[in-house]
């Protein structure tokens, strides 16, 4: 077997369960490539290295035992410091929240808790999760393994950069406006941003009832498949979380697409993104042609109105969420974080109220128009390479494209869809590049068989890049 | 929204003093967002309360009705 460090999720389970590896020794491989990497990468707040083996060794006991606690068992993950636990500092990215300790833990946590799984530590996020190149004033956002002079996408960009650099299994990432499919895109991971409820929100420090959504992050899409799995469903402290039934996705992923239709868009769009972009999308979408899928141009509706909504009701629902905190500590804040969240006081509540309201039906037309004869929408991701954090820092980095950065993210959350970004390649620069795939509400399951079945095919998601080496 | 009115309205949430030129730089852009969304919902008039929109995406989620809710 290969290196530990290289192992899906997937393999690393099994390879506990089946004690070719113990969860101390995996927790170990974990650590020390924590230990050599993460002071360049800054993909964690926190690292909790004995509390992390002190579980290890408790589920290697439980296992010598005969007992296996769930299918994670003993497998080391970390997630966004924006889920709560019990007893710890949960910093949102901010610094307004230095001495907050949770009295509670956030439900997606209990769950994998519950399958056995161990943390390694919190991961680093924009402030409050905003931002989608990553500012952020504990630690600034953390670097690209692809390039460390790059940042690695936000708000979820630590998660991203931890899993890319192989430093971790699996991971809980948020997105309200692509804070999960930028980072993944931008460093050649995957994640999925689920349909609006399917996940709950209980205790996830969030920004926004209307467009938060919690979603998994991995390597490949088969182990987002797993952690979805354990993730998903209807909970009791979550008053927004869906009843809708979970499927099991597991048995979804291997599902043939030939016969399926995708839905793609036209030269028109794909016309604004850069030359390497543009080819791996065209790639990407031969790709499932050559699988026996039917491609059809989709006449897509203009994007912007729809993330204007997203973005005034986002910016009035945060404005109120970080009302105390901009009172109290804003000028603790990242001030272009506070000016984001100020937006909010500039918008009339029957604005925002008709904004809320608008939603089911700007929805329902959505879907009615592309899926009546796709079972799948192909679309880009991230109109651009990850930019330099330079150019970051400086202010609103160059980006290669007329689009707006957020145009293919931002209203997919209003819509409340779920979508899965899949790398595709690498730019001439050797930046990863990818796509998202976008479904019907819930159509989690189909997500995950067009993902899996285009990772089977390719092997953007093997590399490693330079630096990393397991 | 004008820069006055942010700044009053930012005093009186949250007590902070705005600069005019943070005023008019945050009502700027918040403008912008009104109008592009202004526009979307004078086209499309009318609504459902956001506690049903999951009931929406469950019924948005059978193939069996698909394209036979048109608003």
């Amino acid at each position: 077997m290969s290196e530990p460090s290289a192992w899906t999720l997937v393999e690393a389970a099994a390879a506990i369960r089946t004690k070719q590896v113990s969860s101390r020794e995996l927790t170990e491989v974990c650590l020390g490539r924590i230990a050599a990497h993460d002071p360049q990468l800054k993909a964690f707040i926190r690292i909790d290295g004995d509390a992390a083996l002190t579980a290890a060794e408790k589920a290697d006991a439980d296992l010598a035992a005969g007992t296996v606690r769930g299918p994670l068992h003993g497998v080391p993950l970390a997630h966004k410091d924006q889920f709560e636990r019990d007893g710890q500092i949960s910093t949102c990215g901010s610094k307004t929240r230095n001495g907050v300790r949770s009295t509670k833990t956030a439900t997606c946590l209990t769950r994998l808790d519950a399958a056995g799984a161990l943390d390694l530590g919190t991961l680093n996020m924009s402030e409050f999760a905003f931002h989608i190149w990553g500012f952020n004033r504990l630690l600034g956002p953390p670097h690209n393994p692809w390039d460390v002079d790059r940042i690695a996408g936000a708000s979820s960009g630590g998660s991203a950069a931890a899993l890319a650099a192989r430093l971790i299994f699996g991971s809980i990432g948020s997105d309200s406006g692509g804070s999960i499919r930028f980072p993944a895109a931008m460093s050649g991971v995957v994640g999925l941003l689920p349909t609006h409820g399917r996940l709950s929100r209980h205790r996830m420090l969030g920004s926004s009832r209307t467009v938060d959504a919690p979603g998994p992050m991995a390597r490949t899409v088969a182990d987002c498949a797993v952690l979805l799995g354990l993730l998903a469903g209807p909970d009791a402290a979550d008053p927004w979380s869906s009843h809708h039934p979970v499927a099991d996705y597991g048995s979804q992923l291997e599902a043939p697409i030939a016969g399926k239709t995708i839905g793609v868009v036209g030269d028109a769009l794909l016309g604004k993104l850069p030359p390497d972009l543009r080819a791996a999308y065209q790639a990407a979408a031969q790709t499932y042609a050559a699988l026996g899928a039917s491609l059809i141009e989709i006449d897509l509706v203009d994007f912007e109105p729809l993330s204007a909504l997203a973005a005034l009701v986002f910016a009035s629902e945060a404005a109120a969420t970080h009302a105390r905190a901009l009172r109290t500590h804003g000028d603790d804040m990242e001030p272009q974080i506070r000016e984001r969240l100020l937006q909010g006081f500039a918008y009339p509540a029957a604005a925002y109220i008709e904004a809320v309201n608008a939603r089911a039906n700007r929805t329902r037309s959505f879907v009615n128009e592309v899926y009546a004869n796709a079972e799948i929408l192909l679309l880009p991701s991230v109109p651009d390479v990850a930019p330099r954090l330079a150019d970051v820092v400086a202010g609103t980095p160059p980006i290669a494209t007329p689009l707006e950065p957020g145009y293919f993210m931002r209203a997919i959350n209003y819509l409340g869809l779920p979508a899965l970004a899949v790398p595709c390649g690498f730019s001439g620069e050797g930046l990863p590049m990818g796509f998202q795939l976008v479904g019907r509400p819930f159509a989690e399951g189909t997500l995950l068989n067009f993902g899996h079945v285009f990772q089977c095919e390719t092997d953007f998601h093997k590399k490693i890049p330079n630096g990393f080496d397991v | 929204m004008d820069p006055e009115t942010l700044q009053a309205n930012v005093r009186e949430a949250i007590g902070r003093e705005l600069s005019a030129a943070e005023a008019t730089r945050i009502g700027t852009a918040a403008e912008r967002m009104l109008s592009a969304s202004t526009a979307i919902l004078k086209a499309h008039p009318g609504g459902v309360p956001s506690e049903a929109f999951d009931a929406v995406l469950r019924e948005l989620a059978s193939p069996a009705n698909r394209a036979n809710k048109n608003e």
